[in-house]
Formats: C-alpha cells, structure tokens, sequence
C-alpha cells in the first residue's frame, strides 16, 4: 500500500490550523443519536455499610422497559450475611434489591445488572402510536409529593402554552421555556431535590437534573400533558465527544442522571432532556457557553426528540416507599438507600455511605 | 405541632411561659442556612428563656444533619421534617423560613428567606413582640427575665 504523503501532510495542516478558523469555517457539532445497534452493558453496586448494629439497605436495580430502547436484564448478588430479595414498587413498578443484615455482621453486599439499550430519535409527525390507557394517563398527569400541579405550577405552564396550535407545540415550548429560564447551579447537591412548586414560587430556577426536567415533567403534567421522570444513571462516554453528557471512567458512583419524556398522541413518548442543555452551557469545555454557542445549539436541537442512550433508567417512579422502613416515602429512587437504628443514611455521601457504583460495556 | 427530634424525646409545639417562639425550617443544602442557625443561637444565648426556638429539618436523613452540626460548637435540638409534612402544613415553600409567634402561639410575622437575627432592628423587634433579650452592650446590661423569671410581656 503506498501513502500518499500530500494527504498526510494536508490533514496534519488542517488540523494545525483548526483552532483559528473563525466560527463559520469550522464543522458545526454533530449530535445526531439514532436508533441502531443494541449496546449491552454490565451495572455493579457494592455498598458496606460502617454501621453493624442491624441495618438494611434498598438498592435501584434496572426494571424501565421500554421496548424500543431499554431493556433490564438479568441481576445478581453476592453477601456474606445478608438476606436480600428483589422488590417492586406496586405502584410504579420500581424494582430494588431489599437486604437486610443482622446485628453484628459485616454489611456488605455486591449487587451485579445488566441491561441493554440504544440511541433514541423519535420522529416528531404523528403517526400509529398506540395510545395511553386510562390508567396510564391519570398516573402521567397526577401531582406527586414534589410535583405539585395546582396553584403557580398551573398558571406558569398556561401561559408558556398559551396559544400553542397542538400537543407538539406545548412539549416543544415547556422544552424551550426551560433552558431559556433555568440553570445548571454546580452547588446543587446530589442531582438536586425536585421541589418545582418552590422553585418557581421563590423564583430560583437554579438546579440539576432532578430539579430542572422534575419542572419539565411538571409543566408539561400541568398543560395536560402526560410527561415522566426517568431517573437513572450514565454508563458511558457519548460517541459524539460531549464531555459533559457521559461517563468518562468506569466509576460511575456519581453518575446519576434522571431525564424526561412526555407523551403525544399518535407519536408516542418522547424524549426531552432540557437539563442536559444546560449541563453542556454550564459544563462542556472550556465551561460557561453561551447559548448560542454551536455545542450548546446542536444539543438544544437535538435533545427534544432524541437522546443518546450511554445511560441506564432504572425507573420512572415517584414518592417511593421503601419495603421494611417506618421511615417516609422517597421522592425518587435513583441512589442505594440504606437506614440504621439511627435513621436514614445520607444517599449523596457515597463515601460516608458506602456505596460504589461502576458500569462496563459487555458488546459494541 | 409534635415531630420526632434528631435525638431525644418528640419537639412539641406548646405555649410558653412569656416571651416569644421562634419556628425556623432550614435544609443542609440551603447556603445561608448555616450562619442563620449561629445567629439564631446567639439569639437564644441573648435572649435566654425569653425565646423558644424550634429548628426544624426538611425533608433529609438524619446522619447528614448529624454530620452538617459537625463543625457548630453545639448542636441545638433539630425536629425532623422527613416527609416535608410539618413543613406543608405550615405553607413552607423555601428554606429558610421563620415563623414568629407571641406567647399564645398567635403568628407575628413570617419570614421567608434568611433572616439577620443579630441585627438591631430585628431583635428591637423581637423585644417589642415580647421576647425582651439582654443587651449586646455590657455596659447597659437588661436582664430579660422578672424578679419570677417570667419574660416581661410588651
């Protein structure tokens, strides 16, 4: 095989000067996920817990099926002296892993998932999408303990609709209504609380993920939407180069993520992350974009509609009671939980906790 | 109003003698939370039996409030708001909140966001409604209490 040498050298130019074309010369970011290949990946959450005087623990375990683009796998676990079984949530059908150990013993416990997903792009034309029953449609449009649907949440959502021609419109508005008056606030603790009515009654729309599509879903939910939470976590770097929208070691123990869907008839769920866009203005290098910035806007385009599936949703469920706990329901189950004699352990200090989580891709 | 306490026995809502009652919802990841609750301390350390604070926790696990008052030279008595009930009957939507209530229990102000408790203004308030505190100054020393060590009713 003989090399050509002009080409060699074109391309090292090309790339030498990349940096000061202007704007307009350069590629513009490509962000395009689409449904292709099925990606399989391998989940493990090991928690050992410093407290022995008796506790138990409830770890998230993949159980969101959605035909097209998730699918849980098998899960397993290993522990020296725990009794752990599988549980569901009757009422949103979130499945954990409910250990307990006795006084004494070693509280330790490997827990081992699979799942298999893949990109989504869903087209936005309506089609033959089979419709919600009625079941389905009074849960995706309900208030939840932190979603609250009365009151300001209503009229927020009425006037950012207010005219909108079709369901299309109104999802696409609250999408666009979000990231022009949210942000991404660094300090927010874990992936945030997910309080929408004080967010908007205080007017501090600053938060992550849980609190900025928390307010998605509840917007949409207040326009008479149906719109869902997905909370799980992110398992792999994005093939289109976003730093800020992957997991870039196989440590994933701070990985979480929880995303949005609202549903439109004849089309179906679809996918909207307004988070994720101001994660990449917040988060993306060198940092602070604007939004008019050619990542930001190829993210904000992309990301009603389509997303890139390097993330794992293990549930869709809200206000959570965790089985064998007197203590109250959770507003979301998308860290390991575990509580002592002394009460409910801090799910955000992994360290303290402690819990560590890692994600491998088992097929390509 | 009775809520299980971070330790001890139940936080009860309950007339007090004279002075005033302070209830305060706080959260650990609220950043002004912190020196709010040393201003409410020095408060109470001013203001002695003349004010009931009541501090209240929303909506977090006990061992991450436990490890939040690490670096606090003294822990006061926390209520545990864990499922954000107290706090929705009391029409809380933002943390910090303040109630201010006489010695009935009747509602003198409501404060939503942080508050400068160890200001003048807000503590000559305090001592109109009730809650009389000792002066800052030592020089002008006014003790809060009566020769009953009941609080001086305003």
């Amino acid at each position: 095989m003989t090399i050509d040498r002009r080409h060699v050298l074109l391309g090292g130019t090309s790339l030498a000067l990349a940096p000061a074309l202007p704007t307009r010369l350069r590629a513009e970011p490509t962000f395009a996920p689409t449904p292709g290949k099925w990606r399989t990946f391998e989940i493990t959450t090991t928690v050992s817990l410093a407290d022995k005087t008796g506790v138990q623990a409830w770890v998230p375990i993949p159980s969101f099926t959605a035909e097209d683009w998730m699918r849980p796998g098998e899960t397993t676990w290993t522990t020296k002296t725990g009794e752990a079984a599988v549980t569901r949530d009757p009422t949103s059908g979130a499945s954990m892993l409910h250990v307990r150990w006795p006084a004494g013993a070693p509280a330790d416990i490997a827990v081992v998932s699979r799942f298999a997903a893949r990109d989504r792009a869903v087209r936005l034309q309506p089609a033959d999408a089979a419709a919600l029953d009625a079941g389905q449609k009074q849960r995706y449009t309900a208030s939840t303990e932190l979603l609250r649907l009365d009151g300001i949440t209503k009229e927020t959502a009425q006037r950012i609709v207010s005219g909108a021609p079709s369901d299309l419109d109104k999802a696409r508005r609250i999408y666009e209504w979000i990231i022009d008056n949210t942000f991404r606030d660094p300090k927010t603790r874990g992936c945030g609380v997910g309080d929408i009515e004080a967010m908007l009654k205080t007017g501090n729309l600053g938060g992550k993920c849980a609190d900025l599509n928390a307010l998605y879903v509840g917007l949409a939910r207040a326009a008479g939407l149906p719109a869902r939470d997905l909370y799980g976590i992110r398992v792999a770097p994005s093939a289109f180069g976003y730093k800020s929208l992957g997991a870039n070691t196989a440590t994933v123990t701070k990985a979480q993520h929880c995303r949005a869907e609202v549903f439109l008839e004849g089309i179906g769920w679809v996918p909207a992350d307004p988070a994720d866009v101001r994660k990449v203005v917040l988060e993306e290098p060198p940092g602070n974009l604007s939004l008019t910035s050619p990542n930001v806007l190829a993210a904000r385009k992309t990301l009603f509609g389509a997303w890139e599936t390097n993330w794992l949703a293990y549930n869709d469920a809200h206000d959570v009671k965790l089985p064998g706990s007197s203590g109250p329901s959770i507003p979301f189950l998308m860290y390991p939980q575990a509580e002592t004699a002394a009460g409910r352990i801090d799910p955000l200090d992994p360290d303290a906790f402690k819990y560590t989580i890692s994600a491998r891709e088992l097929s390509a | 109003m009775s809520l299980a306490a971070l330790d001890g026995p139940r936080i009860t809502l309950s007339a007090p003698q004279g002075g005033i009652v302070i209830v305060h919802f706080f959260a650990t990841w609220c950043e002004t939370c912190g020196p709010e609750l040393h201003a409410l301390q020095r408060l109470q350390s001013d203001f002695g039996s003349c004010v009931t604070i009541i501090i209240i926790d929303v909506g977090e696990p006990a061992d991450r409030i436990r490890r939040y008052f690490q670096t606090f030279p003294a822990r006061p008595r926390i209520g545990l708001d864990a499922d954000r009930s107290v706090a929705r009957a009391w029409g809380v939507y933002a943390l910090p909140s303040s109630f201010v209530l006489d010695h009935s229990l009747a509602p003198l102000w409501q404060a939503i966001g942080d508050v400068p408790w160890d200001e003048a203004a807000v503590r000559q308030r305090l001592s109109k409604a009730g809650g009389t505190g000792q002066s800052s100054d030592p020089r002008q020393p006014t003790s809060p209490l009566d020769a009953k060590g009941k609080c001086h009713d305003h």
